[in-house]
């Protein structure tokens, strides 16, 4: 049988469609068989490794710090290497660097053959895998992030990008999300730590397999430099973080994610053990998530065509609305720890999810539109900079979130010796926590997509237009 | 947008109060023989925390500290100042019938619990209820829980013949410690009613001192289970206990062998217990090897004061810190330690222990509740004396 020709677009690339979607979605989810295990960090070194959770949350602070920094440079190490002699071009050149590492790099961060060791041999074990994940995964993600801009410039298929991005997401999330409870806890909910180092072995090797099929199925259709008329100043990182504070879409799409990563990330650990000693059934913690991920399975086939007819911004703050409404709910509504108590958790974190859904499969796509918007109002896009400041604060957010989460558990009467079984009292604070923390995500999505994000639909197609008449008259 | 949002908050503040509308305001005082206070996740009195808040029921925890008087003057006071039921864990039965009539003569509902009461003086009330558990199931949850482990194990054929029978006879042969006839029993029926042969005792009326005469045989490899086997040459592939104040003599026993450590899994003989109030702190510090003299009376005294302070306190990083001394003085690390501070049930995955029947603290918890629940709303109650059956971990 004849092969089917492909579609070429004007400029000669193979057309966008499906196979570029579903392969920007496999980087999402090879991104996540790694990041996906985060989650269980907090646990498997307090309650099996038998850290303090003071020390940890120090020592996780720390290492977040090095992240923080570590995005910035990566950024610019991307935006100043100008080698055009790479085969598929130099992020999916970074991005296959990145996959090499994350083989292994995952269960580096689960080593649990120092469980007898003292406190300070297992700080250097923990902040040595950490680091050494984490370098890997920048190297991974940060290009990745920015290739969005770079496979399309059109607003439907960037839109359709972030969807699919959300998608592939979502299962990297929802599969280990809802396996790992049942694989990694033992029947008095309490967590099984050399089997997390053996299952973070299997996710890295099945996470390299998906940045495999990423690379040979993605095509750059937009240039990776852009030429501007005036004469190119040198890079300045001050000047490009100046440049990120002024850009008021990168504030608010980062606002809003450094609140959903404070919120979420930092509740994680909270709803863990909220499942383990308040519900007693932390193995039905995944599925109850995976629940929570129906409204966004439902509405990220929608996300296109919701986009063009009611635009991101007004889409994603209606989301963050639903999202408030939820969290609030979780905070008064009779949640026991019984069966009625699980079903009415599930009921606000469908309506949560809705939120969320809502954002998240636009949220990417909004990070596209503020690169563009820094070549609209500076003359520059330096997308690897602008995003990889995205990165830098929302890693921000991912460390002190679990850290301050973790701190206000102490404080709250968590006791890592207790492990999976913490008294009643204790788990009724973490039921209250999780709640509270959600909230306080919802309420920062809306403050930065509702307040501070300002492509609304109008502004965005004023800008698009003003950038390709530019682009045109450069050419 | 704006509408949208003020309709959004309405809708919070119909739902928050609709939500705080649900609360029980009534004040149940409960009364503790011990201190009152909860220390431990593997307790009663924080199931009982746990099922009175699924009830709705607001409480207030009081403790006798041992002393009967204490806690009847507490039940009077609770009632004089107009509490709306009584919920005791009696010091001394006897007193049952007193607190029942102060309780009468102010039309307030009294649930006892985990003690035993003269039927005769909870059925006199319409508002008094019992909940205690029921010995009569200890013999029978712990042979079904015997059973169990040997049919699983029998379905993973390899693991049956190499955990469970040692030595490959076909049968498996135990050693009872106390009286366990029912759990004999039961487990037997379980056992032939599904093909598999009957235990076969290795001797009878022994204690703990009959393991010291056992002989130690390793296994053909090191991945061979090792077997403790008597003179004549039985091999010894379970030890069934009544209670698990023997079941540390057990272990003590075991471990002198060189067994149930943890340390060698090819060395660990299944142990079934009954009970969870093991003192496995008392436990370690007498297992610890001989010191001299004056170590001795050092120890002494630290061991006293640590007893004292036990009582009041519970925190594990203090007692860490209080037990320093005593762990330089042995050499002893914290890491070994630290796995017998608290019950039978914390052991359980440690190896030493195969398994334990104990009092289910989350039925009686809940059943106490849902009595209150009921009596104080003017509701009767199923049963007026609950016997809960007993669990195993």
């Amino acid at each position: 049988m004849a092969k089917k020709p492909v579609q070429l677009d004007a400029k000669g690339y193979r057309k966008y469609g499906m196979r570029d979607a579903v392969a920007y979605a496999a980087g999402d989810l090879g991104c996540n068989m790694s990041f996906a295990l985060k989650g269980t960090m907090a646990i498997f070194w307090t309650q099996f490794m038998r850290m303090p959770s003071v020390l940890y949350a120090g020592l996780l602070i720390l290492v977040q710090v090095w992240d923080a920094i570590n995005d910035p440079l990566i950024g610019s190490i991307i935006d100043n290497d100008k080698r055009t002699n790479y085969k598929r071009g130099k992020f999916l050149a970074y991005i296959w660097l990145g996959s090499i590492g994350l083989l292994v790099a995952g269960a580096a961060c689960f080593i649990p053959w120092v469980k007898d060791a003292t406190d300070v041999i297992k700080g250097i074990v923990f902040v040595s895998g950490y680091i050494l994940w984490d370098a890997f995964y920048t190297i991974a993600n940060v290009p990745y992030g920015s290739l969005l801009s770079l496979i399309s410039s059109d607003p439907a298929d960037r839109a359709s990008l972030s969807a699919w991005r959300s998608i592939g997401s979502m299962v990297g999330n929802m599969v280990p999300m809802v396996l790992l409870p049942m694989l990694i806890y033992d029947a008095n909910n309490n967590i099984l730590g050399e089997r997390v180092f053996f299952v973070a072995l299997l996710m890295g090797a099945f996470g390299f397999l998906c940045f495999q099929f990423m690379i040979r199925n993605t095509v750059i259709r937009v240039e990776e430099n852009v030429q501007c008329n005036e004469e190119q100043e040198k890079f300045n990182v001050i000047k490009a973080m100046g440049n990120f504070l002024k850009n008021r879409p990168a504030v608010g799409a980062t606002v809003a994610a450094m609140g959903m990563f404070i919120g979420m990330q930092g509740s994680a650990t909270a709803v863990t053990v909220m499942f383990q000693s308040y519900f007693k059934n932390v193995s039905i913690s995944g599925l109850v998530s995976m629940f929570s991920m129906i409204p966004i399975v439902v509405f990220t086939p929608l996300a296109r065509k919701m986009v063009v007819k009611y635009g991101k911004k007004e889409l994603a703050t209606f989301g963050s609305i639903c999202s408030v409404i939820a969290t609030a709910l979780l905070v008064v509504a009779p949640i026991s720890p019984d069966g009625k108590g699980i079903l009415i958790y599930i009921l606000c974190q469908l309506i949560y999810a809705l939120g969320m859904g809502i954002y998240s499969t636009v949220s990417w796509s909004m990070m596209g539109d503020a690169i563009d918007y820094n070549e609209w109002k500076n003359g520059s896009r330096e997308e690897g900079t602008v995003y990889s400041l995205h990165s830098f604060f929302r890693k921000l957010a991912q460390g002190m979130g679990p850290s301050l989460a973790l701190i206000i558990m102490a404080a709250l009467g968590y006791s890592e010796v207790n492990a999976g079984n913490q008294l009643f009292s204790v788990a009724l604070n973490m039921r209250y926590l999780v709640a509270f923390l959600y909230l306080f995500a919802a309420v920062m999505q809306f403050i930065g997509l509702g307040l501070i994000y300002n492509l609304d639909k109008k502004t965005l197609e004023k800008m698009n237009t003003e950038l390709a008449e530019r682009h045109t008259a450069q050419q | 947008m704006k509408k949208l949002i003020a309709i959004a908050l309405i809708a919070v503040m119909v739902l928050g109060m609709a939500a705080c509308g649900s609360v029980n305001e009534s004040e149940v005082s409960i009364l503790w023989s011990g201190d009152g206070i909860v220390h431990v996740p593997n307790s009663l009195i924080n199931a009982m925390e746990r099922a009175m808040y699924i009830e709705n029921v607001d409480y207030t925890h009081y403790g006798a500290n041992g002393d009967q008087s204490v806690q009847t003057a507490q039940a009077l006071e609770a009632l004089n100042a107009g509490c709306s039921a009584l919920v005791v864990e009696l010091v001394d039965s006897t007193a049952a019938q007193e607190i029942v009539d102060a309780a009468k003569a102010k039309n307030v509902p009294v649930v006892f619990f985990n003690c035993e009461v003269d039927e005769a003086v909870v059925s006199g009330y319409e508002k008094a209820a019992c909940v205690i558990s029921d010995p009569a199931s200890i013999g029978e949850v712990q042979g079904t829980q015997i059973f169990e482990a040997i049919a699983s194990e029998k379905k993973k054929v390899y693991s049956f013949n190499k955990d469970i029978d040692r030595n490959k006879d076909g049968k498996v042969t135990y050693l009872g410690i106390g009286d366990v006839a029912t759990t004999i029993e039961t487990l037997n029926t379980s056992l032939i009613e599904n093909g598999l042969p009957a235990l076969e005792s290795v001797t009878e009326g022994a204690d703990a001192s009959y393991i010291a005469g056992l002989i130690a045989v390793d296994g053909e490899t090191s991945k061979d289970n090792a077997q403790l086997t008597t003179a004549e040459g039985a091999s010894v592939e379970m030890i069934i206990v009544a209670n698990d104040a023997a079941a540390k003599d057990v272990l003590v026993a075991l471990q002198a062998q060189g067994f149930n450590s943890n340390k060698l899994k090819t060395h660990c003989i299944p142990v079934y217990t009954f009970g969870n109030d093991f003192d496995y702190k008392a436990y370690v510090l007498e297992s610890m090897p001989a010191a001299p003299y004056a170590l001795d009376t050092q120890v002494e005294t630290e061991i006293d004061a640590l007893n004292d302070w036990w009582k009041v306190n519970a925190d594990v990083e203090s007692w860490k810190a209080a037990n320093a001394t005593i762990c330089s003085l042995y050499s002893v690390d914290w890491a070994d330690l630290d796995e017998f501070l608290y019950t039978t049930t914390d052991v359980i995955g440690a190896g030493r222990l195969a398994g334990t029947t104990m009092v289910d603290f989350d039925a009686i918890a809940a059943a106490v509740a849902e009595s209150v629940a009921n009596l104080v709303t003017g509701k009767p109650v199923a049963e007026q004396i609950a016997k809960i059956p007993y669990t195993t971990n």
